[in-house]
């Protein structure tokens, strides 16, 4: 992966997990990065630009109230309430292990502004807690939408946190504005996540129809994995797929595979959207190699390809999806615990390793998203010892962007 | 800052501790591929080639120093060796390596231009050229042996050691620097009755015999203070001066020019005239202490590092000295330029090793320091920083080139001693450009998809000028990851 430089690398004093690192949307398209360790630490990083136009690295301790110290953080979310402005939500969940009991204290510590507004104050968010204590040992913590409906209108979209535990069980939990607290909801809204064999590792959450369905994958500890397909409008599973792997499955992702245009429309720079998504669920077992399912939509489980393994003694920790090298196909990353970085790439109707970049420690999570704010995205990689952000090389990107260019100008000789 | 993690690395077995000046990088056995040469406190030398640790010397007393230089000025490198009760030893790799490498130079040259071009230098001799024809193509280099050939006595308790021309004679001396404060220079001074050339038949049997010469005192400074390190530097014109650094950040400056260099005329007339009386007078340089505005600020007694010669391909302000780089111990690195403090950089570390390396390929120099806990920092000379932590205890530092393989370019390596009885190189340093920047677009290019909306050029470059950040961002977003290529 010789078109990624590394850019920066930050440090962590002790470490993270594959659930502890978010980033943060803001409102005006910037975005930062929030990435907690295990012991209490929780740092928040951005870019800034210095008079020069340099890109200056900026990580903050941010100390959430609420963690006491000796806690463990499991698992870090956050979203954004409000679509215009900043209305920033963020969820933590740590274990608190109390000394006089043999007894393991587990919390959701819900932390959010106290109104929308313009600025993101990051110190303001952290002082302001709620808690909600759990029974269970929590696992991956994610957000999705809740959707109301009369009829055919959508009456409230609300966000919701989504928490897998040890007691098999995801619960979610929703904001209950008038008490000023969180509580968990009842089990129906969410049918797909009834009678899970074991905990949940990894759940992935794509809504399509217009947000009238709802496709949910998840992946068990004991290697079961279900996709449904949910109706949010009677909270009905329409179909259900599930299969087992005999490892346990470190990340999954649901992704569309999507339409590119040869077209330059100058009006709506927004991608339409496409009629009828062709969705591809990607689960990253930790020992076996990695599986892609084809247009689930269609297919249900039953057409898939396995991801080669270049050596067979790492484990394989984390997965993204992105079009990396701007050719419109989207290629697959795959980190591991040997401190690399798989790039695979389509080609000839199968799925081989084009790439690998090693890092100085072992992989947990990886992002592809654009950090320093330019339109052009990062690479950012999650190891056992920091974080490290990958800038595209600039002279590939120049290329690349003048090739697309005259695509779209030239006119093409047929 | 920006920091990086650094992933390319080799990890070599060396046990017992290694003092700050007994490790350095020099192409020991001539064959144009960089070595590391590392001695301990307990008389240990060892010599790694690639990834291999090819040849460990040992039955030395603590070694303080090593150093790799043409100290026998003979056109070829030899190994300098000082251990801290006082022996100076000099190692060399026997001569049919000498013949390699020529051969690689002068490729397809027979020996006849050999013996032209060997009789200037000083060390060879006909006979030389004979042995040379002699032992072409015996050996691979990966065999490379170093055999000692001269050990000398010398005042113990060495701490610094340098190798440079330091009096513009074009010849190298040898220069040191005690823990009592005490700088002396050496001159090797050449048998004139010496064995022809070194060939293993001819291995002189005692090396203390001197057969092949000795290091002849020159000269004897006393300092103020501890030193800190002693380094070369030139002037603008090209005069060298020792530089000795000295407590608080200061340093003390020592011009040791030979009479007939000072008294040249052609060096340049109105610098000359200051030099010229004491080359006149027959005292051989000058002594001055530079305090660099120490009453501004630091702790006068805080241990000092400095390195002269830093390259800089951009600044072309001639008659200007080149930079040279101060680093004190409670971490604040300065770059300065004819006395005058360019900038100031300070670290909430302790910095130990000062070192310079162009680790971009810009041409100019970059500062590279390393501190205690194996915080490592890069400077360029515009004082833009990367560090680098190691997250180890370091005892000794050097960064460089180093050759991974016989024939590949070499690469740029730091160098750390840690304390767990391991070298750790990292080579092929990936920085390109200190800074790192956003993305730019090139505004002509991008102006095209709008010329025939916007009618002109003109006009179509000007609406891209006029976006704003937000949507020139989301064009750039949606051309690249939106817009099949």
């Amino acid at each position: 992966m010789e078109q990624f430089i590394d850019a920066h690398y930050f440090h962590l004093p002790s470490q993270g997990s594959i659930y502890t690192l978010t980033v943060l949307n803001l409102a005006n398209g910037s975005k930062k990065l929030l990435v907690a360790s295990l012991k209490r630490e929780i740092f928040c990083f951005e870019y800034l630009e210095s008079p020069k136009n340099y890109l200056i690295p900026t990580t903050k301790e941010v100390s959430f109230t609420y963690i006491p110290s000796g806690a463990e953080i499991i698992s870090i979310d956050a979203f954004n309430k409000s679509s215009t402005k900043n209305e920033f939500v963020i969820g933590i969940t740590i274990i608190k292990n109390s000394n006089e009991s043999d007894q393991l204290e587990t919390f959701l510590n819900i932390y959010s502004e106290w109104e929308e507004s313009n600025d993101f104050n990051i110190e303001n968010i952290a002082q302001n807690c709620l808690n909600v204590l759990l029974n269970f040992i929590p696992y991956k913590l994610l957000h999705t939408y809740l959707i109301t409906w009369n009829d055919n209108d959508i009456v409230s979209k609300e966000i919701v946190f989504v928490l897998s535990g040890s007691d098999h069980q995801v619960h979610v939990y929703r904001e209950n504005a008038s008490d000023h607290e969180y509580k968990e909801i009842d089990k129906d809204f969410f049918p797909e996540f009834i009678k899970t064999p074991s905990p949940v590792i990894a759940i992935d959450i794509y809504h399509t129809e217009d947000f009238k369905e709802r496709i949910t994958a998840y992946a068990c500890e004991c290697g079961y994995v279900k996709l449904t397909r949910t109706s949010t409008q009677t909270n009905k599973l329409i179909y259900n797929f599930f299969t087992r792997f005999n490892n346990y499955i470190s990340s999954l992702c649901i992704y569309p595979e999507k339409n590119i245009t040869n077209q330059f429309h100058k009006k709506d720079l927004d991608t339409e959207k496409p009629e009828k998504p062709h969705l591809n669920l990607l689960v990253t077992n930790s020992i076996l190699p990695a599986v892609l399912f084809r247009n689930v939509l269609k297919y249900g489980l039953s057409d898939f390809s396995t991801l080669p393994r270049h050596n067979h003694t790492s484990i394989l920790t984390c997965c993204e999806v992105a079009n990396v090298n701007f050719d419109g196909e989207p290629e697959i990353l795959i980190g591991n615990s040997s401190q690399e970085v798989m790039l695979y790439k389509y080609k000839e109707k199968r799925w081989y390793i084009q790439d690998l970049r090693k890092f100085s420690s072992p992989i947990i999570n990886i992002r592809y998203s654009d950090i320093t704010g330019d339109g052009l995205k990062e690479l950012v990689v999650f190891s056992m010892k920091g974080v490290h952000i990958l800038q595209h090389d600039f002279k590939m990107v120049e290329k690349v962007l003048a090739d697309k260019i005259d695509k779209l100008t030239i006119p093409q000789i047929k | 800052m920006r920091a990086i993690s650094l992933v390319n690395r080799i990890e070599f077995e060396f046990t017992g501790n290694v003092v700050r000046n007994a490790l350095c990088l020099g192409d020991i056995d001539n064959d144009g591929c960089i070595e590391l040469i590392i001695g301990n406190e307990t008389g240990d030398i060892a010599i790694f080639k690639g990834k291999d640790k090819v040849q460990v010397i040992s039955k030395h007393t603590l070694i303080c120093c090593v150093a790799v230089g043409d100290i026998l000025n003979q056109n070829k490198n030899s190994l300098v060796v000082i251990t801290a009760d006082g022996w100076c030893y000099i190692y060399e790799v026997p001569t049919k390596d000498l013949s390699e490498s020529n051969n690689e130079d002068f490729d397809e040259v027979d020996g006849q231009m050999h013996s032209s071009s060997n009789t200037d230098a000083p060390a060879s001799s006909s006979e030389s050229t004979n042995t040379q024809k002699s032992t072409k193509n015996v050996e691979s280099p990966d065999k490379m042996q170093v055999v000692c050939i001269h050990v000398q006595r010398i005042p113990a308790n060495v701490k610094n050691i340098l190798l440079g021309d330091i009096d513009g004679d074009g010849a190298v001396e040898m220069v040191l620097g005690l823990t009592d404060r005490v700088v002396r220079s050496y001159k090797w001074m050449g048998n004139t009755h010496k064995p022809a050339n070194l060939t293993e038949a001819n291995l002189p049997i005692e090396p203390t015999d001197k057969l092949l010469g000795k290091f002849v005192a020159m000269n004897k400074w006393e300092c103020a203070n501890q030193i800190g390190s002693i380094t070369l530097h030139h002037t603008w014109d090209g005069l060298p001066s020792l530089l000795i650094a000295q407590p608080g950040g200061t340093f003390m400056r020592i011009k040791c020019f030979t009479d007939d260099i000072s008294a040249q005329p052609s060096v340049n007339s109105d610098l000359s005239n200051s030099n010229s009386s004491q080359g006149e007078s027959g005292i051989p340089g000058s002594v001055d202490y530079q305090f660099l505005g120490l009453t501004r600020m630091r702790n006068q007694n805080i241990s000092t590092e400095i390195l002269g010669d830093f390259k800089n391909s951009h600044r072309k302000d001639s008659g200007k000295g080149k930079p040279y780089a101060v680093a004190t111990l409670d971490g604040t690195i300065m770059l300065v330029q004819d006395e005058v403090i360019l900038w100031a950089f300070a670290v909430d570390h302790q910095i130990f090793a000062l070192t310079k390396l162009d680790i971009t390929g810009n041409g100019s120099d970059d500062i590279v320091a390393c501190c205690w806990d194996g915080q490592t920092y890069i400077l360029d000379q515009d004082k833009n920083v990367i560090s680098f932590p190691l997250d180890e205890p370091v005892q000794a530092f050097e960064s460089g080139y180093y050759h991974l393989k016989g024939n590949d370019e070499p690469v740029t390596c730091f160098v750390y001693v840690t304390f767990k009885n391991t070298i750790i190189l990292y080579y092929d340093i990936p920085i390109k450009d200190i800074m790192c920047k956003k993305f730019e677009p090139n505004v002509e290019k991008l102006s095209e998809l709008f010329i025939e909306e916007k009618g002109s050029k003109e006009n179509a470059e000007e609406h891209i000028k006029s976006l704003d950040k937000k949507t020139r961002k989301e064009l750039v977003e949606y051309l690249l990851y939106n817009v099949k290529s």
